[in-house]
């Protein structure tokens, strides 16, 4: 693995290599910034520039612990990372890390340890890691990675040297976009916004699934949104379908993709195996519904900023310009602030409430309808 | 390479390999077990990345080379073979084929290059103990140690080296256990090493024999070496908090008192003692002791020993356990205990090498 796997991140990565190339290396970091940005990349990067033989501030790639890296079985080094439903820390998981922590490092070198997502450390966990952020052995590094800081306590926080990664601009995200994806150029800037500059996000929006997506939602809002109780509960019934069918495939493809594994494993392990796929797919279900979401909210708004501005610019759905010009005209201020705010919140109760996705998209599409009464 | 064992020795050595067979997802590797086999000797690793266990394979051999199996589905296949003897065989396309009888099995390995090497102790310090004495040094302490304490030094036992005496600490912060035994070393070498319980606990599962361990101590690993097995550990990073402050430097009250009597009435009394947080009193006097326990709601217990004891009376309380797990780990007929007042340590000897110290629990 190379820096140059992790663009658009100058300062952070120009950073970590300089604090290599001086010796001076902390023993706790925070790598902040939003999904997909690279910093659990540039995480291992950095523990493999870390642990390699040769101590440059770019691993060799060729020593004995560079190829451990790369072939994931170096024994100084370790991941812990959200698990099961709730994708939570728990303290069980910290437990093991201070366990690993307490070992004298196998080839001599540094000790690293990466806790990806540090935020979903519930109390418990965050209370017990902050005794090995206090005063970790001598040659331990500890990578924290978090795009939700503020979740994390401040005494976990306060303890990190904070390298921040940021959102990639609009240029980088257009040059990536035309280099790997099909998405016509008139799209980038709603995948941009959309995909809050996060490049791993942006892909999922070339995908046909949510391409169809798109299209399905902004025609229901295009085409102002019903008020009729059959039409809202027959749109509520074809989403939940939209989100079961891709469950459905893609639970389908990771049992294709696992089979040859999962016949060799033993019992144990299959259970484990079965355990990890479940956690994934329900991550998965959970990006579904907050793209689902994330549709709604860019409709409303562009209208909102429309309404406001009157400016196209502004617009993230500009091949809906007529549309939303066109619906901008009819609907209040205040209204359009409440719809954002009513979608926001059916977000938020879906993905971290666990609420209902029927009860919670009916009683949207409901709130929606009323201004077409 | 081919090679001829016969089920039950085959076994007998696989057991302690179990402990570190793998189940994680991340690392196919570690769920596997390498075969090392050269110069007419074949030997089977495993490992967890914190211990590398590795044991002499009873087996006639044929060729040389290295592979690896998928842990658990072998063993489980020498345990169910049909009949005594069995073979392993390496095919030319790489596969595995264990056949016994009728029976036959063909298993893929991993590449033996991708099983992570056992740590290097070329350079490390050797020093000898007789098997029986090492274990021994591990019950009589082990049980003292902190099992998830975030104070990571406190989950292992200390073992340190000087001037040819080989000390065992273990502390949980409530208990601490000390006992010495001779060992073999060179005479300036002094080094600490804290292992963790995991090791602890495997030693102490496979170090069966009469002969002699070698322990080859490194900076970052330790090694315990008989002629059929090999234990390589991690140890625990960090200095062993300064035990010595802790063991009072002198007792005004010092009694005798007969093991496992005394080990049989605290056991019963404690049946009636609280569970959240047990405690017996002991009240001594002269030619006896008292043991109690009363618990709200549940009732109370009392028994008495006669012992051999002419000083003044004192008084102090235990948690039962505490008590019990130094004493049941004792082969000593007596041992003495020593107190100064109620609210300081007591202090368990024997004529021997060992000393426990137990924090008392405030008498109501």
């Amino acid at each position: 693995m190379s820096w140059s796997r992790i663009r658009g991140q100058d300062t952070a990565t120009a950073f970590l290599r300089r604090s290599i190339a001086a010796g001076q290396v902390s023993h706790a970091y925070i790598f902040l910034g939003p999904d997909g940005a690279g910093k659990s990349t540039a995480g291992r990067i950095f523990a493999q520039a870390l642990l390699c033989r040769e101590g440059g501030e770019d691993p060799c790639g060729d020593c004995r612990d560079c190829r451990l890296m790369e072939a994931g079985s170096h024994p100084d080094f370790a991941v812990f990372a959200p698990r099961g439903k709730a994708r939570l820390i728990k303290i069980e998981q910290i437990m093991e890390l201070q366990r690993a922590v307490g070992l004298k490092s196998h080839r001599g070198g540094r000790k690293i340890f990466i806790v990806d997502e540090a935020d979903s450390m519930n109390l418990e966990a965050s209370n017990r890691f902050l005794k090995t952020l206090e005063e970790p052995p001598e040659g331990t590094v500890l990578i924290l990675t978090t795009s939700r800081p503020e979740r994390l306590p401040s005494t976990v926080t306060s303890r990190c040297l904070a390298v921040r990664f940021y959102p990639w601009s609009f240029d980088l995200m257009s040059g990536f976009l035309a280099e790997r994806t099909g998405l016509p150029e008139s799209s980038y800037p709603l995948v941009h916004r959309l995909a809050g500059g996060s490049p791993g996000r942006a892909l999922v929006f070339d995908e046909d699934w949510a391409r169809d997506w798109r299209a399905e939602i902004l025609d229901y809002f295009s085409a102002g949104p019903p008020s009729a109780a059959r039409e809202i509960v027959s749109a509520t019934e074809r989403w939940s379908g939209m989100i079961k069918r891709r469950m459905d495939d893609l639970s389908r493809q990771r049992k294709k993709d696992r089979r040859e594994e999962f016949a060799q494993a033993d019992p144990a392990v299959r259970d484990e195996i079965e355990k990890e796929d479940q956690a994934w797919l329900d991550s998965e279900r959970r990006a579904c519904l907050a793209l689902i979401f994330e549709y709604i909210l860019s409709w409303y708004r562009d209208l909102l900023l429309y309404r406001i501005t009157e400016r196209e610019e502004v617009v993230a759905n500009r091949d809906r310009l007529d549309s939303i010009r066109k619906a901008a005209r009819v609907s209040g201020l205040r209204r359009l602030r409440e719809m954002l705010d009513h979608a926001q919140t059916a977000g938020r109760d879906l993905l971290n409430r666990n609420a209902s996705l029927p009860i919670v998209l009916t009683s949207l599409l409901v709130r929606a309808g009323g201004e077409n009464k | 390479m081919k090679l001829t064992f016969q089920k039950d020795s085959a076994l007998q050595c696989l057991t302690p390999l179990q402990g570190v067979i793998g189940s994680k997802t991340m690392l196919p590797i570690l769920s596997h077990l390498a075969f090392e086999v050269a110069g007419g000797e074949a030997w089977v690793i495993g490992s967890d990345l914190e211990m590398w266990i590795k044991c002499r394979f009873p087996a006639k051999t044929e060729g040389e080379g290295a592979i690896t199996i998928p842990g658990r589905r072998f063993i489980s296949i020498v345990r169910e073979l049909p009949g005594q003897e069995g073979t392993i065989e390496v095919k030319e396309d790489g596969a595995t084929v264990v056949k016994s009888m009728r029976s036959y099995f063909k298993m893929l390995g991993l590449a033996k290059d991708e099983f992570p090497g056992q740590p290097d102790l070329a350079q490390a310090t050797e020093t000898t103990i007789s098997q029986k004495n090492l274990v021994e040094l591990i019950r009589q302490t082990a049980y003292a140690a902190a099992q998830d304490e975030s104070r990571y030094t406190l989950n292992g036992i200390l073992i340190s080296f000087s001037g040819g005496i080989l000390t065992a600490v273990a502390t949980d912060g409530r208990r601490l256990s000390m006992a010495q035994t001779d060992c073999e070393m060179p005479p300036d070498f002094k080094s600490d090493v804290i292992l963790p319980l995991k090791t602890v606990a495997e030693l102490d599962r496979v170090l069966k024999g009469e002969g002699e361990v070698k322990i080859k101590v490194g900076t970052h690993q330790v090694a315990f070496v008989t002629p059929s097995v090999q234990i390589f550990s991690r140890q625990i990073d960090g200095r062993f908090p300064s035990y010595q402050q802790v063991i009072p430097e002198s007792s005004r009250i010092r009694i005798p008192v007969p093991r496992e009597e005394f080990m049989a009435s605290v056991k019963r009394v404690a049946l009636l003692a609280s569970e959240n947080s047990p405690s017996v009193k002991l009240s001594f006097a002269a030619g006896r002791v008292e043991i109690t326990t009363a618990t709200p709601d549940v009732g109370e217990a009392r028994e008495d020993l006669n012992i051999e004891y002419r000083g003044e009376d004192a008084e102090i309380a235990f948690n039962p356990h505490f008590i019990n797990d130094v004493l049941k780990n004792l082969e000593e007929e007596e041992f003495t205990l020593e107190l100064n007042d109620s609210d300081s340590p007591g202090v368990i000897r024997t004529n021997g090498k060992f000393l426990a110290i137990i924090m008392p629990i405030k008498l109501a």
